[in-house]
């Protein structure tokens, strides 16, 4: 009898140690906010609202574009995607974010309007013979029972502010703002689509 | 004498929904490594929900519309967020005015999937894919006990009010 109750303490210490071994092997599996972890982007999306908007440096190209894919007969997503383009320079750890016009609550199904990178853990550095670009995207989900026009769409998605931090070869951290309208959103051909069903 | 013609009699009670976002994406999960030696790789999305570095990578290249070059470093990470929803059983009280007397709050889950990749024309893309579910947006509704039941989400606010209890608040996470 004893012996058996042994048998069952050492099954059970054995399988306990393979449960914390599994899990320690898991290893990164770190809970962490990354709006809680990247206070600066917090302060990033302060400044989106309150910026001088300035001209841009001029060294790389961005285009905003929208478009709408179809999951199903009843679901889609729209999907946004700022592109970091054309460097002239060496570009180093390039951080994009963008926010949605709040208005678009009214179309989208999301906890959040936000559009970022910042939860890459590897700086991202683009250059005229590395890396060409950085597209930054995020696929929202249109809410279902809706129906709009393209030009409803544009209304309430629109301005979109945006910011691209990037560090220059001499090592200056330069921040670009930009504000989009509704007639710089570069419109992908789903859109022509999905607006023609 | 001043006539309230809103006024619909003292002890009168109704039910006010509200929402509020959370306060950003919690990363569940991340793995990062050569795409075909990781692609069948597991990643939690939330309690035992699991999903691969491979869906992840598919769901974003179909998102942004652009193909993988093969062979490349990829990230792939799990994500949920939070929506709050509530509602408030209010007392049409003695000063003619609606005041909150009993607030039951819920969570809706989100998740999202998000990673990285280069594309065949050597750009670096990624993005944030929102999850379709068939029925709703969020795949787990943390229901307060009272939420979806109106008439006694009214009840607990008069209660409160008659018997001149503090106000109380219910949650469902």
């Amino acid at each position: 009898m004893v012996t058996s109750w042994r048998a069952i303490s050492f099954s059970l210490l054995i399988v306990t140690a393979v449960v914390l071994l599994v899990f320690a092997v898991r290893g990164e599996r770190s809970i962490t906010s990354y709006y809680g972890t990247h206070e600066t982007h917090v302060e990033d999306l302060r400044r989106l609202n309150t910026a001088d908007h300035k001209n841009p440096s001029g060294a790389y190209k961005v285009a905003l574009s929208v478009a709408i894919r179809r999951i199903d007969p009843k679901y889609s997503h729209l999907v946004f995607e700022l592109l970091v383009k054309n460097p002239e320079v060496l570009m180093g750890n390039v951080r994009v974010l963008y926010l949605i016009s709040e208005r678009a609550h009214e179309l989208l199904s999301a906890s959040s309007l936000v559009v970022s990178n910042a939860m890459a853990e590897m700086p991202t550095t683009i250059s005229p013979t590395g890396l060409l670009g950085i597209g930054v995207s995020r696929a929202f989900v249109l809410r279902p029972v809706i129906e709009f026009t393209r030009m409803q769409l544009l209304g309430v998605i629109a301005p979109i502010r945006a910011s691209v931090t990037w560090v220059t070869p001499a090592g200056e951290t330069v921040t670009d703002y930009y504000v989009f309208g509704a007639s710089d959103l570069e419109m992908d051909e789903s859109m022509d689509d999905y607006f023609a069903d | 004498m001043i006539l309230n013609w809103d006024d619909p009699g003292v002890g009168a009670t109704k039910v006010v929904s509200y929402s509020m976002p959370g306060l950003g994406m919690i990363r569940q999960d991340q793995r990062s490594g050569i795409y075909s030696l990781i692609k069948d790789v597991s990643l939690i999305v939330i309690g035992l929900k699991l999903t691969t570095v491979q869906n992840i990578i598919m769901s974003v290249a179909q998102a942004v519309g652009a193909s993988m070059a093969i062979d490349h470093l990829v990230t792939a990470q799990t994500f949920i967020s939070y929506r709050y929803v509530g509602k408030e059983g209010q007392v049409w009280t003695e000063s003619l005015v609606w005041q909150t007397w009993f607030d039951t709050r819920s969570r809706e889950v989100y998740k999202h999937y998000w990673g990285t990749y280069v594309c065949h024309n050597n750009f670096q893309r990624q993005a944030t894919v929102d999850f379709l579910p068939p029925l709703h947006s969020w795949i787990r509704f943390d229901a307060s006990p009272s939420y979806h039941n109106d008439s006694l989400i009214a009840h607990r606010a008069f209660d409160n009010w008659f018997h001149k209890r503090a106000w109380t608040v219910e949650y469902g996470y």
